[in-house]
């Protein structure tokens, strides 16, 4: 099939202020929280009062992919509560006090990843709860099971949005303990071709020069160009692999992982520690001292928040953006007190510049069709959103909307043009399914 | 309970708040606009007290008061449709200040003036701008929803209704408007007003008919020509467009596909009946074609929003310019062919929405390609038919 070229931007980076300092660690929180309903409803295997061990499976996600949960901590469930998940929605959570003695379950002590099978690993993979941390939260498991040839495993470190370097940090600071990762998740994968998949820019010049050394024969870096969105999963399989595909990227034989959740890997066969660690940005113009944290999952961000300095004197709450994610695709919050996920990458506090003058109507200069990876007409979808023409939303193919936020940033009118598509996309997969 | 953190949209970040608002691209196209302002100004204004062929100051300045009247009209006017319009959202006058500062309503009046007559009559001026203020932007609800561009909707209205009055000078109704009184006594009165009204009362047509008695071809190029306010200077409008399009407020296709299909076809008709290269260059210099292709054509809010539904709205003005100029013997041809294609636009761009889809071409919009392009052909050879 021919390669069509993706329309991508330069975005101005923001990512030095994070990189100054060595990343800290937050990994010894008074209680965890672990959401019920989120990212989907779970079925829950223990009771309030029960005692956990980290690692020991608490619930089970029962979608078409199931993967279990498990104890970022040892202690005792103290309760259901309500806490903000970072999508800005509030969500039952088993509250988890924290005896501080780590101790482990059995399920991952010694293991012996050299004598393993593929089958094995990726079973160790599926019992680990291991999700695809770059952001979708795909059981990760699932991509590594396939019965197809597998050409090649993108290991992604493109880190795209601007302020965000939790995947840089984590390489940085465990070349060694990633490129063990990556040897093994070849071996999972049955592929001899491991691909680490970077951004060409300054900072990455640093990342580069600890890697190179480090690789095997089977592996390479490839560079890619400081757009966005360069990490973008089509783009980047694109890209390298000069190949393109309709729905997943195994359909070109390849498998796309994140950096991190390559790192979690290393550590549970490395160290038998199942991924209960994660290190999160926290960033912003209204953070005192930018940094990284390796913190534990299912900690509450003011906990972690102090290790920066807390928040500036003199910020103005209600025009300052609490954004977990990326600044691009991420969510504002309405409250600091959320947890992290394995998928959350950045906390960002950051001050809002728009003015509040009325807002500019559509000028018609076309940049968001201009502009869209997906090859969408955004200012089309928005009009037809308006009169509700469902027939013509399809015809428009919403659902191919990646939710980059391309269209909104660089409209000149600065219409929030990727939320209308996004409530097409909505409406039609609704509508569509019944 | 803790004070609420401002939520919105994704994304946080966007290009409009250091670099590419709607204002910074309006302020932008005002700065593209002034190579014509200015030798507009120098042509119609400097060189005629420097010469001293005026009556009286007043006659000397006349333009430049028309571009200072004529924008403040349609601003004023702005003000006032917003204001019936929206009178329960507006609370304070500096919010009906913010509307219309949003609704940029200096610009139909502007481009009105510029392509409006040098000593046209103030009523009739004023008149095309109300009609295109009021019925060609506000009546469609204002500026990003109107379908025609308001500054030709004006235009054609002043072309139609007084079309006696039009070309009668407000100071001497044996003088042509399109003459400044410097003119007036350089050009040879049998000459004709412009060049394009001249061409079409002409029944032979060659070199020494129709360029010689404005000059030659470098005045058409500098704007020495009688015409429009606006309109005389090809060279003003080439500086114009290569700042817009350095700038991106223009797709510098748009204009150069325009002019190139408009050269083509007369270049072909003008091989046929025996005329040289000049034939092609005088018509795409002369008139409002370099005026219109660059400020008009371009107008993004009338125009398609995409790539190929531009080069394709592009492709027809050309043609039909042609069809209107030459084949219809009405010198406001481009205006007329800009006015036809905002009706097309509509199409186009519906039907172009869905080319573009995947980023490929769709095997089902082949056929429509088709009948663009013969539709497109038809126009072409129909023209070389009827000139020739």
């Amino acid at each position: 099939m021919k390669i069509r070229r993706l329309p991508v931007l330069h975005i101005e980076g923001y990512k030095e202020a994070s990189i100054k300092t060595a990343p800290k660690e937050f990994l010894k929180p008074e209680h965890v929280y672990i959401p019920t309903l989120l990212p989907s409803p779970m079925e829950v295997k223990k009771e309030i009062g029960d005692h956990v061990l980290l690692g020991e499976v608490i619930m089970e996600s029962r979608g078409r992919f199931p993967y279990p949960v498990l104890s970022p901590i040892s202690g005792t469930i103290t309760g259901k509560v309500k806490k903000w998940y970072p999508s800005n929605k509030m969500s039952d959570m088993l509250e988890i006090t924290n005896d501080f003695k780590e101790e482990m379950v059995d399920t991952f002590k010694n293991l012996d990843p050299e004598n393993m099978t593929r089958e094995e690993l990726v079973e160790i993979m599926r019992k680990s709860g291991l999700v695809g941390q770059g952001g979708a939260g795909f059981p990760a498991y699932v991509k590594y099971a396939t019965k197809e040839k597998v050409d090649m495993v993108i290991i992604n470190l493109a880190e795209c949005e601007p302020f965000i370097t939790c995947d840089y940090t984590c390489v940085l600071y465990n070349a060694q303990l990633f490129v063990y990762g990556l040897r093994y998740l070849l071996k999972a994968a049955d592929c001899d071709q491991g691909i680490i998949a970077i951004k060409d820019k300054d900072i990455n010049a640093k990342v580069i020069d600890y890697l190179e050394p480090l690789l095997d024969k089977n592996m390479r870096i490839e560079l890619l160009k400081d757009v966005y969105p360069a990490g973008w999963e089509r783009y980047t399989v694109e890209t390298i692999s000069h190949k393109t595909y309709k729905a997943l990227p195994i359909e070109a034989g390849v498998i796309v992982s994140n950096a991190s959740t390559c790192y979690s890997f290393a550590r549970l066969l490395k160290e038998g520690v199942p991924p209960t660690v994660k290190y999160l940005t926290i960033t912003g113009d209204a953070v005192n001292s930018p940094g990284n944290v390796l913190a534990k999952i299912g900690s509450l961000v003011p906990e972690i928040l102090p290790l920066f300095g807390g928040l500036k004197e003199g910020h103005d709450p209600e025009n300052t953006h609490i954004i977990a994610g990326g600044p691009m695709t991420g969510k504002s919050m309405f409250f600091p007190d959320f947890i992290t996920t394995q998928t959350l990458g950045a906390v960002i506090f950051l001050q809002n510049k728009e003015d509040k003058k009325k807002q500019v109507e559509c000028l018609g200069c076309g940049r968001c069709a201009e502009r869209c990876p997906s090859f969408l007409t955004p200012l089309e979808i928005k009009k037809e959103l308006s009169v509700g023409n469902l027939e013509e939303l399809k015809k428009l193919n919403v659902t191919k909307c990646i939710q980059c936020g391309l269209c909104s940033f660089v409209c000149p009118s600065r219409i929030d043009l990727t939320y209308s598509v996004g409530k097409a996309k909505e409406m039609v997969l609704r509508l569509g399914r019944k | 309970m803790a004070t609420k953190y401002l939520v919105t949209n994704a994304p946080y970040l966007r290009s409009a708040d250091h670099s590419r608002s709607t204002h910074t691209i309006m302020r932008d196209l005002l700065i593209g606009l002034s190579p014509v302002i200015l030798f507009s100004i120098f042509k119609n204004v400097i060189l005629v007290l420097i010469n001293g062929t005026y009556n009286s100051v007043f006659q000397a300045i006349y333009p430049l008061i028309t571009l200072i009247v004529g924008p403040l009209t349609s601003y004023l006017l702005e003000m006032l449709c917003i204001f019936i319009m929206k009178r329960k959202e507006i609370a304070k006058f500096s919010d009906l200040l913010i509307e219309v500062k949003n609704g940029f309503a200096f610009f139909p009046g502007l481009f009105i003036v510029l392509i409006s007559p040098v000593y046209v009559n103030m009523w009739v001026l004023l008149t095309s701008i109300a009609v295109g203020e009021v019925i060609g932007k506000m009546l469609f609800g204002g500026f990003g929803q109107n379908i025609f561009n308001p500054a030709i909707v004006g235009r054609a209205f002043m072309a139609f209704s007084f079309s006696n009055e039009i070309g009668v000078s407000v100071f001497d109704a044996s003088l042509n408007s399109y003459l400044n009184s410097f003119e007036a006594t350089t050009i040879d009165s049998i000459a004709g007003a412009t060049p394009l009204i001249r061409y079409s009362t002409l029944t032979e047509i060659t070199y020494d008919n129709v360029v010689t008695p404005f000059g030659n071809l470098l005045n058409f190029f500098l704007g020495t020509t009688p015409g429009a306010l606006g309109e005389t200077s090809v060279l003003a409008c080439l500086i114009g467009c290569i700042y817009l399009s350095i700038r991106k407020v223009i797709d510098y296709k748009v204009p150069l596909i325009y002019v190139f299909v408009v050269f083509i076809n007369t270049l072909i008709a003008g091989l046929i009946i025996g005329q040289g290269i000049w034939y092609p260059v005088f018509q795409i210099m002369s008139g409002g074609l370099m005026f219109g292709a660059v400020y008009m054509a371009t107008e993004p809010v009338t125009s398609p929003k995409t790539n190929l539904g531009r080069i394709m709205n592009a492709m027809m003005l050309g043609v039909l310019t042609v069809l209107f100029r030459l084949v219809g013997n009405n010198p406001e041809g481009v205006a007329t062919a800009i006015i036809t294609m905002n009706i097309f636009g509509l199409i186009i761009n519906r039907y172009v929405v869905r080319v573009r889809v995947d980023g490929k071409l769709d095997k089902n919009e082949i056929p429509g390609l088709v009948i663009f392009l013969s539709i497109f052909m038809l126009i072409f050879v129909y023209n070389i038919i009827k000139i020739v």
